[in-house]
């Protein structure tokens, strides 16, 4: 590490910038931006790079009055480390948070995933794992539909979540993917909202592991987008990347009402969809099953 | 511990070795070339069996390269190296230890599983062109590209460390294969997943003597980087092992009863999988379960907190998929 690609670093990210700068980026481009190559781990990418990247001319306010966010304070398994947000009230009509964003500042590709709530989601509170590659900030920033944007911050120590050797069979992974699991967490309570979490069985390869059959490096392929609707009502799309953890799950609230169906639409990064829909009932489901078998 | 170290330096020059060494640490940190210090120990714990036991320290420590259990077995005719410890010092005193027993040349190097700390030091043994042997699975974590065990842990391969340094097997073990050291049979077996995709063991057939590398862990907390339930069923097939009597697990003291020596792990693991279980039924999060999980066995392992949370995480992950 010297001072000379960390110069070369700079000079990427600020291409890259002017790129960005050109027109207004969508999320999924947001995905595309890449930590510069080289760059010292001591330097604040958020200051230097991160900050104009993703929020050019955005007034941020740095507060806890609308989302909250728990992360460990050392991640234990760096490929898989827990990331909590919670909104600090509930979605209605008039107020309610519309996107939130997840930022690990010193990932390969540091934007973890853009998640879309509606006034119907309930409370958008989000729970998922992300892979940490090294020491970082980990922020999220919620924009709420007046546009505010507010951001936390947390520190995690961790590493090598994003080179970490891929834990299992390669291919055994491969033949899986798409398999679908959604619970609902506690009991059902019309009129309320309700903890759900999904699950997607996926390798979500980075593109920095290696294929340890072949010695090359496996190309990335990893879920980037998922949409969850409820009874023909969105209860949140994300477009996600490689900074999830393999099998991506998430928490999330909505509102069951007196039952219906939760549709999932997972699509990934070669083109591959996935649709699967769950049925959820007012009642509990192991109270369900015990009634059939009396 | 039942194992009494043999120091096979004399004391003087034992310690003329310990002050130039933690001189040399002290001044370059390097350690390519640089002698073991303390005595590097060894034991005889079964007729030709010989076993040099590693340290319960962190990854932290500067002695992280000699935390397994290594060591050989002389046949008439052949020895063989069961593992080869997590660097190249550790590798040359153990091949220090064989030439200091038996010109018998050394015919088979054994690797018991995929993780460094045994088989880093198989680059000493290059010179004997012994066959190395493994899993059918070990080729594919050690053949390839590794980049990742390379940046974190290739200062122990010395000061240039690539991935020719990392040597495969190159006879596989399917099920299981029987080599002769001449007067002297050994069996080695080939698992299912469980501490990881590569676990094998050597047993010393004569003698009744059991090499399960990772597969037991006594005393140093177990690392989860399998499957738990693939090694709870392991441990259920080893529990069923007649004749079996000395065991070595690949941390920890030596033991002469299987049932008994893989009975902490077990526990272990069955509260691990138990809680765990418990904490998905009731929607409880990986993160909970990271803090809550497991710590009636706190008090019963050694580097518990570099290793236990992580294991909670990878358990939780298995068994949601249940």
């Amino acid at each position: 590490m010297n001072m000379q690609s960390y110069r070369r670093g700079l000079v990427v990210a600020l291409a890259l910038i002017g790129a960005l700068q050109a027109g207004h980026a969508t999320a999924e481009e947001k995905l595309e931006i890449a930590r510069p190559k080289d760059v010292q781990s001591d330097v604040d990418l958020w200051a230097t790079f991160l900050r104009e990247a993703f929020f050019k001319d955005v007034e941020i306010i740095e507060d806890k009055n609308v989302i909250d966010m728990k992360t460990p304070y050392r991640a234990e398994d760096a490929a898989v480390t827990p990331v909590s947000i919670t909104a600090q009230f509930d979605q209605g009509p008039e107020r309610y948070i519309e996107k939130l964003y997840v930022i690990v500042d010193n990932n390969p590709q540091p934007l973890v995933g853009t998640f879309h709530f509606t006034p119907d989601t309930g409370k958008a509170d989000l729970a998922l794992r992300v892979r940490i590659d090294r020491y970082t900030n980990i922020r999220a920033v919620a924009v709420l539909n007046n546009g505010e944007h507010h951001m936390v911050t947390n520190y995690v120590k961790a590493s090598g979540g994003c080179s970490d050797p891929f834990g299992g069979d390669i291919y055994e992974a491969l033949r899986i993917a798409g398999k679908m699991k959604f619970r609902t967490v506690g009991e059902i309570l019309a009129d309320q909202t309700q903890l759900g979490q999904f699950s997607v069985s996926h390798p979500n390869f980075t593109g920095m592991s290696i294929n340890q059959r072949t010695g090359n490096v496996v190309p990335p392929h990893f879920v980037n987008k998922v949409t969850l609707v409820y009874n023909d009502k969105v209860v949140m799309t994300a477009e996600t990347g490689i900074s999830i953890s393999q099998d991506p799950s998430f928490r999330f609230f909505f509102r069951p009402g007196s039952g219906g169906t939760l549709r999932a639409d997972i699509e990934d990064s070669k083109g591959n969809k996935w649709s699967e829909v769950f049925e959820i009932t007012e009642a509990p489901a192991e109270a369900a099953t015990a009634d059939k078998s009396t | 511990m039942t194992i009494r170290p043999c120091n096979r330096r004399g004391p003087r020059r034992v310690y003329a070795v310990m002050l130039m060494v933690a001189g040399a640490a002290a001044l370059t940190y390097s350690l390519r070339g640089s002698a073991f210090a303390p005595p590097f120990n060894l034991t005889e714990v079964a007729p030709g069996n010989f076993v040099h036991m590693g340290k319960h320290v962190t990854f932290e420590d500067p002695d992280t390269d000699d935390i397994a259990n290594i060591g050989f077995i002389v046949g008439e005719k052949c020895v063989a190296i069961v593992d080869t410890g997590g660097s190249v010092r550790v590798g040359r005193a153990l091949r220090d230890a064989v030439r200091e027993h038996t010109q018998v040349p050394i015919c088979y190097v054994i690797n018991t599983h995929s993780h460094f700390d045994h088989h880093f030091g198989n680059v000493v043994f290059k010179d004997d062109n012994p066959r190395f042997v493994g899993h059918h699975k070990l080729p594919e974590a050690l053949g390839g590209d590794n980049a990742y065990v390379l940046e974190h842990f290739g200062r122990y391969l010395g000061e240039n460390p690539s991935n020719a340094d990392i040597i495969p097997p190159g006879q596989t073990v399917d099920s299981t294969v029987e080599l002769d050291l001449g007067g002297k049979t050994l069996r080695l077996t080939a698992y299912p997943t469980a501490h990881t995709y590569s676990d094998l063991s050597v047993l010393d057939v004569g003698t009744g003597t059991l090499w399960l590398g990772d597969l037991l862990f006594r005393e140093r907390l177990p690392s989860f980087d399998g499957s738990v339930l693939g090694w709870l069923e392991v441990i259920g097939t080893l529990e069923q092992e007649q004749g079996v009597k000395t065991v070595i697990p690949g941390h920890g003291p030596v033991g002469e009863d299987l049932k008994a020596a893989l009975g902490d792990e077990k526990r272990y693991m069955e509260t691990m999988v138990g809680e765990v279980r418990a904490q998905i039924a009731e929607g409880k999060d990986i993160d909970h379960a990271v803090e809550t999980v497991g710590l009636s066995e706190r008090d019963r392992w050694q580097l518990w907190d570099q290793q236990h949370k992580r294991n909670v995480s990878r358990t939780y992950t298995e068994l949601e998929w249940e």
